[in-house]
């Protein structure tokens, strides 16, 4: 559906990307994972064509490019980009701004009222955005690309400045999203959230797409692991008393991530009893988070 | 694009520079109508006053006269007088009898008698007073204009067959005041500042909106010719509800007059009076509409050039604004028979003067009117919308949205 082909991105002398290539698929939601100024937002806006890169493309359906200004429009025809709060305009309501969306990629409003209830906007969409808080703003420019309804949904940082009870109202609509069969980018910090909906989560580090997780059925199974966190003289001390399988991981410093597809069922009970009886208490059976690669990546 | 279009508008309509720019229009325009306008007293007004002294002094004159040779100014007096004091007392009597359209036919007859004679001796005799005012440079060539305007319009009234009345006359029905405003040079200035004011920041806010306006599927251009078509939309939209509301208002006091009314128009160059001819005020106002409309357009899309270019709405403004005033630059009277003035589309920025002839007369010249002004305006039009196409052509030109 989306395909990112060696895109090369420099500004100056710094190189933010290298030759990044990932495809999406339809109903797959990727998470873009990094600090800030690693080119995150830079890949988002290469791929709306905000920024041009030094190389590589950007394609839809291997058909439609940033090729001439007519594929421009067609491309932009299929994307849409979660607004920047402040580019949203003061004196029109949030309405005014639904109804734009909605008609210059659909044509129509009809859909407009069932987002507005679905995301408890009733109350303030008629005022003008000027009056709204962070939050408000950020429920708008995220139910603005509800009323695009465009195949592939760009958003850098849509859980900005939400309450809890937002946040999960934004994670049930992104979810229901993929139902639907949108390919949905979302640069995000918040990364606990991100493991909630995102199928894969691409984490960029010196302009390189440094580890791509998967979330599908078979990718779960090889990636589940017996966690127990340890600091590193704890885990030397363990090492000693029993041999670590092989693909032992120890993650950003205070997590051994023992896999399972390598134990047999009777070995992961004897591992769970070895740390029992070690007075470790605090073994759980899971995936390695997106926040504790994070925390192995960049800390 | 509709949808873009519309949602422009609403931005435009609710922008405080504009709002303020349209309440300062309508303020000034309710000052015109209930301060300037009710102290309208025309150069060429129906003054029972002054014929009457006029007819009574030349009378009185004729009938004293006993000299028995005859002294050059006697000479002169005896041959100018008779005709006047005939003519006077066809006017007086048809005021008397309000038979206006009577007054009109003398009235024409008056002006020419008295152009002719005054032209031809004018070491003796003066225009209205009114054109020897202190700033006033070309009194003869003014007098001379603006009776032979007077005679050639009084004459069409009558050769129309309209009802006449002393508002017809002295142009002072809602209608005719109209095209006295256009005629203004205020008037039309004020109109093309409005376009300015409404233009300046019409690319550039789109810099405080990027991550919309920039995700938009629209081409460039394309989002160019909606903020055109808006400027254009809400410039139209407010200088006609404006200047209808001038018109109303108006047409309580004076009547609202009608499109039939001939008013004239002069060819140029030379002021004789085969070059005056008259067209109706409904020709006259759709001209004008025309004319300004393709004004507007020109400095919308020039605003839009310099927009892409400098990319601030200050410099818009004082580009804009200088641009109004271009014509300074190179208005000398009379240089309209030496030079092309004609071609330069800032002539044309006085559009009431432009159909009226008054710039004919004012720069000497037959040549500007309202086809050459569409040719001038159209052509500038044309080298502004290449620069637009060429600068276009850059990706750091098109990011500003």
């Amino acid at each position: 559906m989306l395909k990112v082909s060696k895109v090369f991105k420099a500004f100056g002398e710094k190189e933010v990307l290298k030759e990044v290539s990932f495809e999406a698929q339809p109903g797959e939601i990727i998470g873009l994972v990094a600090p800030n100024g690693t080119g995150k937002s830079t890949l988002l806006n290469i791929i709306m064509n905000f920024l041009t890169p030094d190389a590589g493309e950007v394609t839809i359906l291997d058909k439609f490019g940033y090729r001439s200004k007519k594929q421009e429009i067609q491309m932009h025809q299929r994307l849409s980009f979660l607004p920047e709060l402040n580019d949203l305009y003061e004196e029109l309501s949030g309405y005014r701004h639904l109804t734009l969306y909605a008609k210059m990629w659909k044509g129509k409003v009809n859909d407009i009222d069932p987002i507005v209830n679905s995301l408890n906007m009733a109350h303030y969409v008629k005022k003008p955005v000027g009056t709204y808080s962070l939050g408000m703003r950020q429920r708008l420019a995220f139910a603005m690309l509800l009323a695009a309804d465009t195949d592939v949904m760009l958003m850098d940082e849509v859980m900005n400045g939400l309450d809890p009870d937002n946040v999960t109202l934004i994670t049930n609509e992104l979810i229901e999203l993929k139902k639907q069969g949108k390919v949905i980018l979302i640069a995000s910090h918040l990364l606990d959230n991100l493991d909630l909906y995102a199928d894969r989560i691409l984490f960029f580090k010196d302009g390189n797409i440094l580890l791509e997780t998967r979330e599908d059925e078979l990718e779960q199974i090889n990636h589940t692991y017996i966690k127990i966190q340890l600091d590193r003289a704890e885990f030397d001390k363990l090492k000693g008393l029993k041999k670590f399988p092989d693909n032992t991981q120890y993650i950003a410093g205070k997590i051994v991530a023992i896999p399972l597809k390598s134990l047999e069922k009777s070995e992961i009970s004897d591992w769970i009893q070895f740390f029992i009886d070690q007075d470790i208490l605090n073994v759980t059976i899971g995936q390695i988070g997106t926040a504790e690669w994070y925390e192995e990546f960049y800390n | 694009m509709s949808a873009y279009y519309i949602f422009e508008l609403n931005a435009m309509i609710r922008n405080k520079k504009n709002l303020a720019a349209v309440i300062l229009f309508l303020l000034a325009t309710l000052y015109f109508v209930f301060v300037i306008d009710p102290s309208y007293r025309p150069d060429e007004s129906i003054n029972e006053v002054e014929i009457q002294q006029e007819y009574d002094e030349m009378s009185h004159w004729l009938e004293n006269y006993q000299g028995e040779g005859l002294s050059s100014g006697a000479t002169f007096a005896l041959s100018y007088f008779p005709p006047l004091v005939e003519i006077n007392e066809t006017r007086l009597d048809a005021i008397n009898q309000q038979d206006f359209k009577a007054y009109s036919t003398a009235s024409a007859e008056w002006y020419r008698y008295k152009d002719q004679w005054i032209y031809s001796s004018p070491e003796f005799l003066s225009y209205n007073k009114a054109y020897y005012g202190i700033d006033q440079d070309y009194p003869l060539q003014e007098g001379r204009y603006w009776y032979l305007n007077t005679a050639t319009r009084y004459s069409a009234y009558v050769d129309r067959n309209l009802e006449i009345s002393p508002a017809v006359l002295e142009e002072r029905t809602a209608l005719q005041t109209g095209a006295r405003v256009w005629n203004s040079s205020i008037f039309p200035m004020a109109l093309i500042g409005l376009v300015v004011v409404f233009s300046i920041d019409i690319v550039t806010k789109d810099r405080a909106h990027l991550t919309v306006v920039r995700s938009f599927p629209l081409s460039f251009a394309q989002k160019l010719w909606v903020k055109t078509a808006v400027v254009l939309t809400a410039f139209s939209v407010v200088s006609v509800s404006i200047f209808a509301i001038g018109l109303i208002l108006v047409s309580f006091r004076e009547g609202f007059g009608s499109l039939s009314i001939p008013m004239t128009v002069f060819n140029g160059p030379t002021l004789m009076e085969e070059h005056f001819h008259t067209i109706s005020v409904g020709l006259f106002y759709l001209q004008s509409i025309g004319l300004m409309l393709v004004i507007a357009y020109l400095f919308i899309r020039f605003i839009i050039l310099c927009s892409l270019l400098i990319k601030n709405e200050y410099f818009n403004l004082l580009i804009g604004l200088t641009v109004i005033f271009t014509e300074r630059l190179y208005y000398i009277r009379g240089i309209g028979y030496f030079s092309t003035v004609d071609l330069l589309p800032s002539t044309y920025f006085r559009v009431g003067e432009v159909l009226s002839g008054y710039q004919n007369h004012l720069y000497n010249s037959s040549a500007i009117s309202f086809e050459i002004g569409m040719f001038s305006l159209i052509g500038t039009i044309l080298i502004v919308e290449v620069f637009i196409i060429l600068v276009s052509r850059f990706k750091s030109i098109r990011a500003i949205i």
